[in-house]
């Protein structure tokens, strides 16, 4: 069976789209619109009134669609089916509120160190096992998901504190907010 | 050094059941290029089809077996015409995304009809005692079980007409309807029978340890290390993956605590798949 040559990759059905579609100058194309529309609603709709909850979910869903996009380019524009992305998204999250809550570094710096080092850390998983195809490539991401979710449940500085608190001066507001658990002081050290 | 001996003993009886399960998971990828993500789900089918033909109508747990193979080549070919027949031959994106919805479906429905607290089935056994160390007597059950279960297989296989019929068609689809073999048939009966392995391997893991409706993730994953090990598409080499796989895990077992063991594995399963992308026993396939 030769799976392979009876599906044309996903970025070669992107090629074949008319021509004149892709020349279109980028104001008349109606896709444009629509996505400054939802840039404003998520810039704006924070705004109106002080709605926590609408606020939490809008940064949820900004969250997903970046997640989204990350997979499609790997899935959609490659063609690799990848079930290890979720990896570097946990693993960013984990460097970050490492460096934020026990370094005490401000949030866009530890978000960009985070990005940064995970970006590499996929570089050098990448040189290996971008050489394997297909089904084994699609394999491989399994098992460096399960290995990289066993390494964060058993290495100490992470797995011994599941609950990390921010506490820099930054978040200061939204850390007094919290009503379960222990209070900020008293979970570090 | 007793004690790793026999760690490594007992490890080595709970991997044929692992390379039991693998031997479904490589049995699908070789007859029809399907890596078979409900393989979890059918593992964990077993397991409650073990626990409510044991309790319900009060079989006793390894005459239950036959039975779940039978509910296991069932359910696989349902599952084959609802969520893979449509697939095959395309890109592999579609197959895994097919077969992984339908795993969620079925551990959804799982987890609504049994919830997710532990099940267990009680196996009244004696041990078998060497040296002061006592090895369990499910875990030599299971393992001998497994064992003849592989073998049948090779019966089955090499043995028979629709054998014949599913090597034909894991060789050549095309060649093989030219010659008259109903090769959808034979795919569904591919499905079935591979769906009934891990289905069984899952009763005999079930006599030996707890389960839940999501334990078979797990099992999934140890498959796919197995299956790696013996080369994708290769039967015989799944249960000596599976051994293998035991053996590690026996041998690391007296040295590191057990939540460390699967770093190792995977670390092997990614190096096995980029050193040796067609299995470490590559040579019993010539």
């Amino acid at each position: 069976m030769t799976a392979q040559e009876r599906s044309p990759s996903l970025a070669e059905a992107a090629a074949q789209q008319p021509a004149e579609h892709r020349s279109m100058p980028l104001w008349r194309r109606p896709f444009t619109w629509l996505i400054v529309l939802v840039g404003l609603a998520f810039a704006l709709l924070p705004a109106w009134g002080d709605n926590v909850q609408l606020r939490e979910s809008l940064l949820l869903a900004a969250v997903y669609i970046t997640l989204a996009s990350s997979l499609n380019i790997i899935l959609g524009y490659t063609g690799y089916v990848n079930f290890g992305n979720i990896v570097f998204f946990g693993l960013g999250g984990y460097i970050c509120v490492y460096l934020v809550s026990e370094w005490l570094w401000p949030l866009a710096a530890a978000a960009l160190i985070a990005g940064i080092s995970v970006s590499l850390l996929a570089l050098i998983f990448g040189l290996g096992i971008l050489r394997l195809r297909g089904a084994f490539f699609a394999l491989a991401t399994i098992g460096v998901n399960e290995a990289v979710k066993a390494f964060v449940s058993n290495f100490e500085p992470w797995a011994a504190r599941r609950e990390f608190t921010f506490r820099s001066k930054f978040m200061s507001r939204s850390a007094g907010r919290d009503k379960h658990g222990p209070s900020t002081s008293s979970l570090l050290r | 050094m007793i004690g790793v001996i026999a760690s490594i003993i007992d490890g080595v009886l709970v991997g044929a059941v692992y390379g039991l399960a693998a031997m479904g998971l490589t049995l699908i990828w070789g007859v029809m290029n399907v890596i078979n993500l409900t393989h979890g789900a059918m593992i964990v089918l077993g397991m409650f089809a073990l626990y409510f033909l044991a309790s319900a109508l009060g079989l006793p747990p390894y005459g239950a077996v036959p039975g779940t193979i039978v509910i296991g080549f069932i359910v696989g070919v349902l599952v084959y015409w609802i969520a893979v027949h449509r697939v095959i031959g395309r890109a592999h994106l579609m197959s895994l995304l097919s077969t992984f919805a339908m795993n969620m479906v079925l551990i959804g429905l799982g987890t609504a009809l049994f919830s997710t607290s532990p099940y267990n089935v009680p196996v009244p056994l004696p041990g078998i005692t060497w040296r002061g160390y006592t090895f369990t007597g499910t875990h030599v059950v299971a393992a001998v079980l497994a064992l003849l279960i592989a073998g049948l297989l090779y019966l089955l296989l090499y043995r028979t007409r629709i054998g014949k019929a599913i090597r034909a068609v894991a060789d050549n689809r095309e060649a093989a309807e030219l010659n008259g073999i109903p090769t959808t048939q034979v795919l569904s009966f591919a499905f079935g029978l591979g769906v009934a392995l891990a289905s069984v391997s899952g009763t005999l893991i079930a006599t030996l340890f707890p389960f839940t409706v999501l334990s078979g993730g797990a099992y999934e994953l140890k498959s796919f290390v197995v299956t790696v090990l013996g080369g994708l598409g290769n039967p015989a080499g799944a249960l000596m993956g599976g051994v293998a796989l035991g053996l590690i895990e026996g041998v690391a077992t007296p040295f590191m605590p057990v939540s460390w063991t699967p770093i190792i594995e995977f670390v092997l399963f990614v190096a096995v798949l980029i050193l040796f992308p067609r299995g470490i026993f590559a040579f019993a396939r010539s």
